[in-house]
Parts: C-alpha cells; sequence; structure tokens
C-alpha cells in the first residue's frame, strides 16, 4: 500500500468527520434549537389544497333551450388546522346545518387518509347561514366557506326522468363497474349523477377539478394563494329532445291524468309518451307522469318515496304494461308473411268466437261481418286476429314479437334502466306456473292481452318499424356531445339494431291498415279531420279486477305524415279507458298539432 | 507492498462490524420505509403493505447478494471489468429503448422485463468503481501522466455521467462522478493535475446550473425556500417542516403528519425528515451515528487492504455509501441544493438497495486479508 494513498484516504476521514459534524450542527440547531419556531410554524401555517369542483356540463335539447346548468351556491366545509377538529366547532355547525353531529363525524371519518383537505359538510347553504358563519369564524375556527356549481335544472320537473339528478350517494353496482372498466374514476361521496343523463352521461359531463394551494392562518382562513390549477369544464350535450314537443307532450299528459283523477277514477294516475323520428331512432319528446323536481329531490324524497305512482320510476322504459290492441300490427304481420292470410283474404265476425271449449266476443260484442285484414285492423276486430293467431300458432307469434323488439331492451343506452318486458310464449307460462300452454290463449296473445308486457318506448320503436319498413333503429337522445371549448366532441350517427326480413307488400297491407284507423268508421275515427294523413292504432288493454270495474290502459300509437313518415310515436294512460272513452288519442292528437303546427280550435 | 493473490487459507473472518451495521440499517429502514408510506400506499394503491413487501424483497435478494460478494475473492472483479463495462452501457442505453425502458414522472430511469423495475444508473456506479480501482492500480500505471492515467477512468465516467443525465437523474450522476473522483483523488492524482482539472471543469459545471433558468431556481431555492414555496421551495419547506417539530424525541413511531401527502413520496428521498420528525434528533443521530461507524470501519479496511487494487476498491465503495448519506441528508436538512438522492439502505429501493448491498459484501471480503 503507497503512503501516498494512505494519507490520502486518511483526508477523506477527515473531511467526512467534518462533514459530519457539521450536519449534526444543522440538525440540532433545526430540531432543538428552532424546534418551537417550526413547531409553531408548521403548527399554524400549513399548506392546504382547496380543490375547485369543475363546472359540469350543461345540457341542451335540440332548439338550444337550456336545460340544465349550474349556479353559484356556498358550502360549508372543515379544515383540519392539525389539532384535529374542534368539538365545539362541530357542536355549533351541527345546530346551525342541521344535521347530526354523528352525521358531520362520519363525514370527517370517511376523508380520513385525505385530511388534508376539507371536509364538505353541506353545500348550497343559505347566504344567513354563510354570514352567522362569517360574523365568528373567530370563535369557530376551521369553518370554511367556498363557492362551489350547483347544479341547476332549469325547468324544474320538465324532462326530469331523462335528465336524471344529482346526489352524493353511490351509483348502482353495475355501472361502477362499467365505470371501472371504461377507466372512469369517481370519487364517492363526491356528487354524482343518479339516474337519467346525469348517471349515464356523468364521465364526459363531470370535468376535472381543479385545486389552489393556500398557505391557511390558524383560524382556517386562507393567508396567501400559491399555486391555481384552473379546472376544466365537463362537456356539454345537445338532445334530440325538442323542448317544444316536450312540453307539448308533459303538458297533455298531465292534464289528461289530473281530469281523470278528478273524475273519480281513483286507479288513475300513472301515464306515459315517446315521439321518435321512425327515420334514426331519434328521440323527438320522451315523457311520464308523475315525476320528481330533480332541484329538490333529496328534500323531497321521502314524499316522493311514499307515492302510490312512482315518481321515481321512469314509466317509459322502467316498466312495462299490456298493450291490448295496439299490438294487432304484429299478428297482422305473423299472419300476412307466413301465409296464413292474403291481403283479399276474409273472415266472418259474428261477434264471438268459440274455440277449444272457450267462447271469446268480440270488443264489446259488436258484429263486423266479414272483413279483410285491412278493416279488420281499421275496426280492430277481436275475431279477425284470434283467427289469425289460430292459424300461425303462438311460437310464430313470439317469434314476431321479438322480430318487432319486444321482450328484451331496444337499445336506448343514452340513460340507463331499460326494461325488457314479457313476450307470451309457452317458456314464459312454463317458468312462471310449471303449466302448459293452452291453445286458447293463443287467441288472447293475438289481440295483445294474454302475458304480453311491453314499455312505451318499445311501443314507440315498433311503430316505428311498422312506418320505416322494419328497420330497428337504436333509439337515441344525445345528438352531440361539444366541450367547454366549442369544439365536436361526439356525434350521435344512426345505428341499425335489426332489419326484419318480410315482403315488402305486406309492410304496405299493414300500414294502409293503419291510416284507415283515421278515417270515418275507424277506432280512431276522431282523428278524421286531421289535416295531415295519419296513421295509427288505437288500443284498449283490458285489466282483469275482482269487481269487473277497472278502467281499461289506453294506448294510441301512430306514426305521420303516412307517405313520409317523419315521427311515430306512442300514448299510455293508465287505467285510461273509463266512460269518456279513449284518453290517449286527445293527446296524440295534441302531439300531433304539435308537431304540425296546426291550430287548435 | 503485498501482491494479489493470497492463498485461500490465510482468509479471515470478514469484519462482522460492517455486516452488523448494516443489517441493524435495512431493519431500521424496512420499519421506516413502512411508517411512511402505508397511508399513501393504502390510498393509492389499496394496499398499506405495497412498499413494505417491495422492500422486504429487495432486502432478501441484497443478503443474498452481499453473501455472494462477501465469498467471492475480491481479485476476480479485475477479471470482469471489461464484462461489467460493456454491461453497464448496454444497460444504460437500454433505458432508452420503448419497451425496455420505463418511463415514469417524465424520467427514463428504469429497465423492465416483465417483472420488477431496474434502475441501470445503479449497476454504473459498481461497475465503474471496480473498473477505476483496477484500472488505476496496475503495475505499469504512473499517475504523473494524466492522459494515460487519470483521464481514462474520467472519460469512462464521463460518458455514464451525460448518460444518466440525460435520464435525466441529476442525483445519481453527481454521486456517481465524486465518488469516482474520491477514487482517483486517493489513487494518488498530483496536486497540480487535480488543481487544472477544478480549473477546467467550473466553467462547465456553470454553464450546466445556469443555462437553464428553472435549473438554477432550483439549485440556488435551498438558501431561501420561502421565497418560492410551491414550486422549487416546496420539498424543503415541507422538510423542515418535519425535522423541526420532531425537537428532541420526536413525535412516535408512526405518527409523522408530513407524510400525509405534504412531503411527496416520503418512503424515497425524503425519509430521514420522517425519521427526524417520528423519532426525533435523538433518533436522527442514532442513523447518523450508525452510518458513520460504517463509513469509518470501511476506510479503515482500505487503510489496512493488502493491496493498491483492494485498497482503492474499499475506498470506492465507501465512498460511494460516504457521498449518498451525506448528500441526502444535507438536502433534507436544507443545507445544500435538492439533488434528488436516496439514504443508502433506508430509503425504499430496489436496485438501489441490491447493489448497495453487494458493495459491502466487497467490503467484507477485503477485510478477511486485512494486515
Amino acid at each position: 500500500m503507497d503512503k501516498k494513498m494512505l494519507q490520502r484516504t486518511r483526508i477523506f476521514i477527515y473531511l467526512v468527520i467534518v462533514i459530519f459534524i457539521v450536519l449534526l450542527l444543522r440538525l440540532a440547531f433545526l430540531q432543538v434549537y428552532r424546534y418551537e419556531y417550526y413547531w409553531a410554524r408548521a403548527e399554524k401555517n400549513r399548506l392546504r389544497i382547496l380543490p375547485i369542483t369543475a363546472p359540469r356540463g350543461e345540457i341542451f335539447a335540440r332548439d338550444g333551450e337550456q336545460l340544465v346548468t349550474n349556479r353559484p351556491g356556498f358550502t360549508v366545509s372543515l379544515v383540519d388546522l392539525g389539532q384535529g377538529y374542534n368539538e365545539n366547532t362541530i357542536t355549533y355547525l351541527s345546530r346551525l346545518l342541521a344535521m347530526d353531529e354523528a352525521e358531520i363525524w362520519q363525514k370527517i371519518d370517511s376523508q380520513f387518509y385525505r385530511r388534508y383537505l376539507p371536509v364538505r359538510l353541506k353545500t348550497d347553504v343559505s347566504m344567513e347561514t354563510v354570514s352567522k358563519i362569517a360574523e365568528r369564524r373567530l370563535e369557530y375556527p376551521g369553518v370554511l366557506i367556498e363557492v362551489q356549481p350547483i347544479r341547476n335544472y332549469v325547468h324544474g320537473k320538465f324532462l326530469a326522468h331523462v335528465l336524471g339528478y344529482m346526489g352524493e350517494g353511490v351509483v348502482p353496482p353495475w355501472v361502477e363497474e362499467h365505470w371501472e372498466e371504461t377507466g372512469y374514476e369517481y370519487q364517492q361521496g363526491e356528487p354524482v349523477g343518479q339516474a337519467g343523463l346525469e348517471l349515464a352521461w356523468e364521465p364526459l359531463l363531470r370535468g376535472e377539478d381543479g385545486g389552489i394551494q393556500v398557505e391557511v392562518n390558524s383560524t382556517g382562513q386562507a393567508i396567501g394563494e400559491f399555486e391555481r390549477v384552473e379546472p376544466k369544464p365537463g362537456h356539454d350535450l345537445y338532445l334530440t329532445i325538442d323542448a317544444s314537443l316536450q312540453l307539448v307532450v308533459e303538458e297533455a299528459l298531465n292534464e289528461t291524468v289530473e281530469d281523470l283523477m278528478a273524475g273519480n277514477n281513483r286507479y288513475a294516475g300513472e301515464a306515459a309518451a315517446v315521439v321518435l323520428d321512425p327515420r334514426c331512432g331519434a328521440i323527438l319528446a320522451m315523457a311520464d307522469t308523475p315525476v320528481y323536481n330533480p332541484n329538490t329531490f333529496s328534500e323531497d324524497f321521502p314524499i316522493l318515496e311514499q307515492d302510490p305512482h312512482r315518481p321515481l320510476v321512469n314509466k317509459v322504459i322502467e316498466e312495462h304494461y299490456p298493450v291490448g290492441s295496439t299490438f294487432k300490427m304484429v299478428t297482422a304481420m305473423a299472419a300476412l308473411q307466413e301465409g296464413a292470410i292474403t291481403k283479399e283474404g276474409r273472415v266472418f265476425c259474428g261477434g264471438t268466437i268459440t274455440r277449444y271449449n272457450a267462447t271469446k266476443s268480440c270488443f264489446r260484442g259488436t258484429v263486423h261481418g266479414s272483413l279483410n285484414i285491412l278493416q279488420a285492423l281499421q275496426r280492430s276486430c277481436n275475431i279477425f286476429f284470434y283467427e289469425m293467431g289460430l292459424r300461425v300458432g303462438v311460437d310464430t307469434l313470439a317469434h314476431y314479437c321479438r322480430e318487432f323488439g319486444f321482450g328484451s331492451p331496444v337499445g336506448l343506452t343514452d340513460i340507463f334502466g331499460e326494461k325488457k318486458g314479457i313476450v307470451a310464449s309457452r317458456e314464459f307460462k312454463r317458468n312462471l306456473y310449471q303449466e302448459a300452454w293452452y291453445p286458447a290463449e293463443t287467441m288472447d296473445a293475438a289481440i295483445g292481452q294474454s302475458f304480453h308486457s311491453i314499455t312505451p318506448l318499445q311501443l314507440a320503436n315498433y311503430t316505428a318499424m311498422v312506418a320505416n319498413g322494419g328497420i330497428h333503429y337504436r333509439p337515441y337522445l344525445v345528438e352531440k356531445v361539444v366541450d367547454c371549448e366549442g369544439n365536436l366532441v361526439m356525434v350521435a350517427e344512426p345505428e341499425v339494431l335489426h332489419k326484419m326480413e318480410v315482403e315488402q307488400a305486406h309492410w304496405e297491407t299493414i300500414q294502409q291498415g293503419m291510416s284507415l284507423v283515421t278515417t270515418p268508421g275507424g277506432t280512431g275515427a276522431r282523428m278524421a279531420d286531421f289535416p295531415v294523413k295519419v296513421a295509427a292504432k288505437t288500443g284498449t288493454a283490458q285489466v282483469v279486477g275482482r269487481d269487473g270495474s277497472i278502467p281499461a290502459h289506453s294506448l294510441f300509437v301512430a306514426y305521420a305524415p303516412f307517405e313520409e313518415p317523419e315521427i311515430a310515436l306512442a300514448v299510455f294512460i293508465k287505467h285510461g279507458e273509463d266512460w269518456r272513452g279513449s284518453t290517449s288519442l286527445p293527446v296524440a292528437r295534441k302531439i300531433l298539432e304539435a308537431y304540425f303546427q296546426i291550430p287548435t280550435d | 507492498m503485498r501482491k494479489a493473490p493470497i492463498k485461500q487459507e490465510l482468509r479471515k473472518p470478514p469484519d462482522f462490524t460492517i455486516f452488523f451495521t448494516v443489517l441493524i440499517l435495512t431493519a431500521f429502514g424496512l420499519v421506516m420505509v413502512f411508517s411512511a408510506s402505508y397511508i399513501t400506499a393504502l390510498e393509492s394503491r389499496g394496499d398499506a403493505f405495497f412498499f413494505l413487501r417491495r422492500q422486504a424483497f429487495w432486502i432478501g435478494l441484497g443478503l443474498v447478494g452481499m453473501y455472494f460478494t462477501t465469498n467471492f475473492s475480491y481479485w476476480k472483479w479485475r477479471k470482469v471489468v471489461p464484462l461489467m463495462l460493456l454491461v453497464n452501457f448496454l444497460l444504460l442505453l437500454c433505458v432508452f429503448i420503448p419497451g425496455l425502458g420505463v418511463e415514469t414522472g417524465g424520467a427514463r430511469r428504469w429497465i423492465t422485463l416483465g417483472g420488477p423495475t431496474v434502475q441501470p444508473a445503479e449497476f454504473t456506479k459498481l461497475a465503474l468503481i471496480v473498473f477505476a480501482a483496477a484500472f488505476l492500480s496496475k503495475k505499469n500505471i504512473n499517475m504523473q501522466d494524466f492522459w494515460r492515467s487519470s483521464f481514462v477512468p474520467l472519460v469512462m465516467t464521463g460518458c455514464s455521467f451525460l448518460l444518466i443525465l440525460v435520464q435525466p437523474d441529476l442525483g445519481t450522476s453527481v454521486a456517481l462522478a465524486m465518488t469516482i473522483g474520491i477514487i482517483i483523488f486517493a489513487a494518488g492524482i498530483p496536486w497540480k493535475q487535480l488543481f487544472y482539472l477544478i480549473i477546467f471543469s467550473l466553467p462547465l459545471m456553470l454553464y450546466f446550473s445556469l443555462s437553464e433558468k428553472y435549473r438554477m431556481q432550483r439549485i440556488f431555492s435551498f438558501l431561501d425556500p420561502w421565497a418560492d414555496p410551491l414550486d422549487t421551495g416546496y420539498q424543503i419547506i415541507q422538510s423542515l417542516y418535519a425535522l423541526g417539530p420532531g425537537g428532541l424525541f420526536g413525535v412516535g413511531l408512526g405518527r409523522s403528519r408530513q407524510k400525509l401527502y405534504y412531503l411527496p413520496e416520503p418512503q424515497n428521498d425524503f425519509i430521514f425528515s420522517i425519521i427526524g420528525e417520528e423519532l426525533g434528533f435523538l433518533g436522527a443521530v442514532t442513523i447518523m451515528l450508525l452510518f458513520f461507524v460504517l463509513i469509518w470501519r470501511g476506510f479503515k479496511t482500505s487503510l489496512l487492504a493488502p493491496d493498491n487494487f483492494s485498497s482503492l476498491l474499499a475506498t470506492g465503495v465507501t465512498a460511494m455509501v460516504a457521498v449518498q448519506t451525506l448528500l441526502n441528508i444535507g438536502v433534507v436538512t436544507g443545507s445544500i441544493p435538492v439533488t434528488g438522492i436516496n439514504l443508502p439502505f433506508i430509503s425504499a429501493g430496489g436496485s438501489s438497495l441490491f447493489f448497495t448491498m453487494c458493495s459491502m459484501g466487497i467490503l467484507m471480503n477485503i477485510s478477511r486479508y486485512n494486515r
């Protein structure tokens, strides 16, 4: 070993010792000598990150009418200033905000791992509360008032079931799973869409939160702002909904139901209607009654939950009902395509029919005499369709039901929750009652009774398929998505989900039959004076009650103009067929009048 | 002066002080990594034990590596020098190959083959220490002839330095340069040459640090971190807010508040602040004394080493630990600019922990032949 090397290595040992001593002194200076200074500074002056909530995307109708926007609201939050939370402050806040102390503690606990962030206690508090807190902020340290965007549904209950509402609750597990797959992260306890578009479009509506890093003093007031990351607003949705048409539909449904209820119809109270464009599947109006007010959802919830007419349920897609005679185009198509009858073939209606030991009569015992398929549709002859049902059999009938989109969701994905409904079939009965199918039941199935149960949206989609010659478009509500700078993010493209392979001539036959419904002699003769040629079908779905006096459901489907269909619609009034006759037809008429801008008399 | 090789039978037991110090430091590191990381790990990875498990895995691997190097006769390292240099440069280049290199937080420092990621720069340190020690201890080396002695390891180091610098990893490249510098100094570079070397490299260093405004700000922010508390001064302030309130006895193990998101990645470069906060001045000094014992035993091994190669090798690995320890503690106490270097044996680490432990094995092997 070189002498020189030894010498030089020794230099290092001394150098390292010196540096060690310097660092020890530095550490002693920081931790012992300046302990109180740093302790006080660290305790009292803390850097906090105050999140700035991104404004959610706004929602507009197709005509630009603003439906959902945001307004500034005050939020009361609590900040940990390093000494934990002050009991007095929490007692004070619980009184002021009318919250349980336990509830406040629970909110604090739920944020344990992010306790450097303010805990939001109550959003959208009154100006009065804000000034009370501001007056006493020295007494109760750590209380923070933030301005946050609050969701504002401009027209209250308007379009409520489509728009949905916001809440701080959780989302359904399957939605959460779906989001996980698509990589969307949502924070539990943060406001999140709870239904309708707010839920289904949450990932695009929600922007990216920003934040300010501030230094706060011992009372939690920001004393200096350091860095500010601006929030990125969410995307705006433009709907296919025509706001003025939607308004007409909603008002017509509400008036009708109110009339029914005022007229001592104790069963009435629910109704639904959908209008869509048979050329692409765009939904122009989608309404039901009753609905909730999304602005006051959480306050109203206890009442909403008790309401027997279930305002929480979107009856257009989440509920299915018997459809009665509006079903008859299915039987007609099955019979024509399967060769059970020709366009000219006739059946004699003598008012009753007896097959398989079952005697069934035409609606209200009417005798129609000999009629062909066009007249049978026009007058809604049950005997004719009983006969057709028996000729094609229940299995074929069920097959055509599915072809027309019954028995499974029709594919609306812009809002969640579409039900699949029921198609009357051997399997369904077997699963339900463990019983075989009786041939006589086929007759009921052929006129839309039996087990058939169909959502109003399925009904409208089926009407559109009759209008456009068997094309099942995916119904949609969102026309386009635009970001906050006005750039187009997404535009809806019509999507064909299914195309029925049947003879073109049969479509024309059925369409012609439907067009006769609104002529004198048809079941929809009240539409005979309508200036635009409308193809339609009435329906009366009988409900078997114990005393037999329960009013039937009133249904009406239509499309127009007959030659070049632009809209297809379905109206459903629950128990709406009382002594006054059909209540769904006047609603449909109002919708058509509004769409074609025909002045009412 | 004696000459290798020495017969196997002359081997003594290794310096167990080194062994136990390393063991205590790594065990302590394991506890502190868990304490510093469990909350952030639970939040960001849903697994509070993530860093604890990883650290335990690498300590286990490091012990295996250390056992191997303790029993791997040091003079055999000479034979693998060319191979080590080749592997070093290949690995450093791999970092930039998409698919092999992993980019994290804007830096390309890691490579992976699907499993755990490895930081090639950690291997670089060991490879260049072995190379410099082997080259400068050659019989025919004349330290007076700069171009044929000190210049060669300087060039090798310079190349690696630049490759690591562009990753970018300022801390590792600085530690590497300093370690190799110490070896060259110990090998006996004449004072005159050293003087010229400093004169020539000074303008380069100045140019580098002043060329980018942000770099200059970062380098000098330690002097007054409150001038820019949320960018360049942020980490230092948060580190001081951890150390200061720690006081003499600390706030208690596991009870640091600064690890709750105030101090980014508290289990890494700034773990010493968390130690100071939770265990106080006394805890921090204990750790520093342990490091001092290790460094002192390392230099002692070097002084008593049987030949020039082993002496320089011992100096190199000891200098590596010393440089990193002092730089790290210097940074967290706000005494020198933030360089981004971890605390050996303690900070959460994978390949850095492994190679540091292997180096300690080399040191222990040399101690077996001490005079």
